[in-house]
């Protein structure tokens, strides 16, 4: 039998394109329907003029030229290839002289080839991110939950599946995009270079530590993932746990740290529904003990910034938090930032104040600065300055700082240098008002 | 058998026992897992992205009010998802279409309107069948999709196929033959307008009961026609003769 020139399948366009990795869905592409004109086409059957001329294509693999097939068994295994069309000209004649003389080939035949047009699928949506609040929160007013999600556990709830359904629609390749890291640490600017996938493993890792004080386990102990049992386990600062962890790796981090990360994630928004609406669960976090509901808070923080800088490496976008969540975040950092200024006063970093002159006894007010966070998720709050223990008082007011509320989680989240985020404030102890914004940035790190 | 589902069983009847004791987190566990799932079918019907939005919050709302609703001995709770949303789509569909005859001034009980309703309910039965077939698709054991992916996505002829796979050619021919005998099933059930066993309660958006014409589509889920057997083969040998 003559056989046509041998037509490579390289020569089909379709067969190499670039953006056809396996997390794109190629479904978009509209595709020519290659059926054979003939009788045998379904009703909704259209062949193009210009597909035929595919279908003198042979294979690629083996050059041993196959004969026909001849035997009704045979012939029937083809059927499938047949509706596609991805057999030889030969065997599709010898189907199609098949098909008049056997009823059953013939039924099983249309079958298929209407059912080739079933797999033509539209492009998939990208889910709209904040559905799932109005779906959750549609869901709970029709049946109030016995077991509710705790308040404190809502915005990780709710930043974790934001950040898992970006990095469902990323591909291979973008788990490995470089990302560069910013915080601050001794108010010197730090960066590390990452990738979608290590920045992942270090949101895992210091998860890690919620994990450990609801009694889940820990993933710095887990054997999956990781070569060898990690030097830090259970404890250790945030930073310290996500360096084991990444040294522990025994290859750099690929999109396989997804499905831990979420089951983890999961785990703590379900084992914390549990533990009563309190939060006051201790978390031992680094050289600190915080509660359960501040260390829910810190965890959707960071897994926001680094949903974020994920986002950024991949060009996707990314909101900011929904407003209560962000006003959440917000002011925990506004919490934290008394003991972030003393801490900066022990490393000699900021001078001591008037108020270091004569100590504030414990519980007595001192000198404060009103933070004035705008934007929907803000508010206003008064920080004592002199020491943690001193009591915010407005008439003691030295000094006011205005930020918009996402530019002060950039500041507390190190992308933003205090000395950029200091300019335009007015106070009347300037120096005050620079130790406040140092201080926040202080709260950032790996 | 048994084996191999009863993993999966078991966290589906998990899950459906957390969301009957009114575990919040369960619920938004199910959407994370769903959610996509549900929003594709719920748009492969309708076309309308906002449409597919409110048939998801439809879909999870009957699933968090209604949790003892699902059977596992039917199926996985993936399948009952996505019969669920096929059931409310196709509802949606079939209510818009004819609200939309009645106000182009057509009653779809006059015999004179009839093509148009006949009309109507082929493209319901279409988009039934389109939703269905993604369904199969996203389902059916993956040797077999992965097959059909390089077939049809890339074009490649069966014995492209068979080397990439690395499997015998027959072995080819078989996975692209049951691959499309399982999607061609799509088109031999038909997606009932009103269930009779999990008539979801859908609320303030409501669509009519029992639509005007729905008797010709109504005819109750049939049963399942005979699916092939899959059973995987072993790749060839690859010191033997290839």
């Amino acid at each position: 039998m003559n056989r046509p020139p041998q037509t490579p399948a390289e020569d089909f366009p379709e067969d190499a394109r670039p953006g056809d990795g396996p997390g794109h869905r190629p479904a978009g592409h509209a595709r020519p329907n290659r059926s054979h004109a003939g009788r045998w086409s379904g009703p909704g059957d259209r062949p193009e003029p210009a597909a035929s001329a595919r279908d003198t294509r042979t294979p690629g693999a083996g050059d041993d030229a196959p004969s026909a097939p001849a035997t009704h068994r045979a012939l029937k295994s083809l059927l499938g290839a047949w509706a596609l069309s991805v057999c030889t000209p030969a065997e599709a004649a010898a189907v199609d002289a098949h098909l008049p003389g056997c009823r059953r080939c013939a039924d099983e035949a249309r079958s298929l080839r209407e059912a080739v047009h079933l797999l033509q699928r539209p492009e998939s949506l990208d889910l709209d991110p904040m559905l799932r609040t109005r779906v959750l929160d549609g869901c709970l007013d029709r049946r109030p939950p016995r077991i509710p999600v705790p308040e404190w556990a809502m915005p990780y709830d709710a930043e974790t599946a934001r950040l898992d359904a970006l990095l469902q629609d990323i591909d291979e390749a973008e788990w490995h995009a470089p990302v560069r890291l910013r915080w601050i640490e001794e108010d010197e600017e730090r960066q590390h270079r990452a990738t979608v996938a290590k920045v992942l493993a270090h949101l895992f890792a210091v998860d890690g530590l919620v994990a450990v004080a609801l009694g889940l386990p820990d993933p710095l102990s887990l054997p999956t993932g990781i070569g060898g049992a990690a030097p830090i386990r259970g404890h250790g600062t945030p930073t310290a746990r996500t360096r084991a962890y990444w040294a522990a790796l025994n290859r750099p981090p690929t999109r396989e740290v997804r499905a831990p990360w979420r089951e983890q994630s999961h785990g703590l928004v379900r084992t914390a529904s549990f533990t009563g609406t309190t939060g006051g669960l201790p978390v031992v976090y680094g050289p600190c003990e915080i509660p359960l509901r501040d260390a829910m808070l810190e965890r959707a923080f960071a897994c926001w910034v680094h949903g974020g800088d994920i986002a950024d490496a991949v060009n996707y976008p990314y909101r900011p938090p929904a407003p209560r969540h962000l006003h959440a975040m917000i002011d925990l950092a506004a919490r934290r930032l008394p003991e972030a200024i003393a801490a900066r006063r022990r490393a000699g970093l900021a001078a001591p104040g008037p108020g270091a002159r004569h100590l504030v006894p414990a519980g007595r007010p001192g000198r404060s600065l009103l933070l004035e966070i705008e934007g929907r998720g803000g508010g206003d709050w008064l920080i004592p300055l002199d020491s943690p223990a001193a009591l915010p008082s407005e008439n003691h007011v030295v000094g006011q700082v205005v930020l918009d509320d996402e530019e002060f989680a950039q500041l507390v989240a190190g992308h933003i240098r205090p000395r950029d985020a200091a300019a335009g404030q007015t106070g009347d102890k300037a120096a005050a008002v620079a130790d406040v914004l140092f201080a926040a940035a202080s709260l950032s790190r790996l | 058998m048994a084996v191999a589902t009863d993993g999966p069983v078991r966290a589906d009847r998990k899950t459906q026992q957390r969301l009957e004791r009114g575990e919040a987190a369960a619920l938004g566990e199910l959407y994370d897992r769903y959610a996509s799932l549900v929003h594709g079918l719920a748009n492969r019907v309708l076309e309308d992205e906002r449409a597919a939005d409110a048939v998801t919050r439809e879909v999870f709302g009957h699933v968090w009010e209604n949790p003892s609703g699902y059977d596992h001995r039917k199926g996985p709770l993936r399948t009952w998802l996505s019969e669920l949303t096929r059931t409310i789509a196709v509802r949606r569909l079939h209510a818009a279409g004819t609200a939309e005859l009645r106000r182009r001034g057509a009653d779809p009980e006059d015999p004179g309107a009839l093509e148009a309703v006949e009309e109507l309910e082929a493209r319901v039965r279409e988009a039934a069948v389109a939703a269905r077939a993604d369904y199969i698709v996203t389902s059916m054991p993956a040797p077999l999709r992965a097959a059909l992916d390089l077939a049809y996505h890339h074009r490649r002829d069966y014995r492209r196929v068979a080397a990439d796979l690395g499997v015998t050619e027959e072995e080819a021919r078989r996975r692209i033959r049951l691959g499309l005998q399982l999607l061609a099933t799509a088109r031999t059930v038909s997606t009932p307008l009103t269930t009779p066993a999990s008539p979801p309660d859908s609320g303030p958006r409501s669509a009519p009961e029992a639509a005007p014409g729905s008797g010709r589509v109504s005819a109750a889920e049939a049963a399942p026609p005979h699916l092939p057997e899959y059973t995987p083969v072993p790749p060839p040998d690859p010191g033997g003769a290839a």
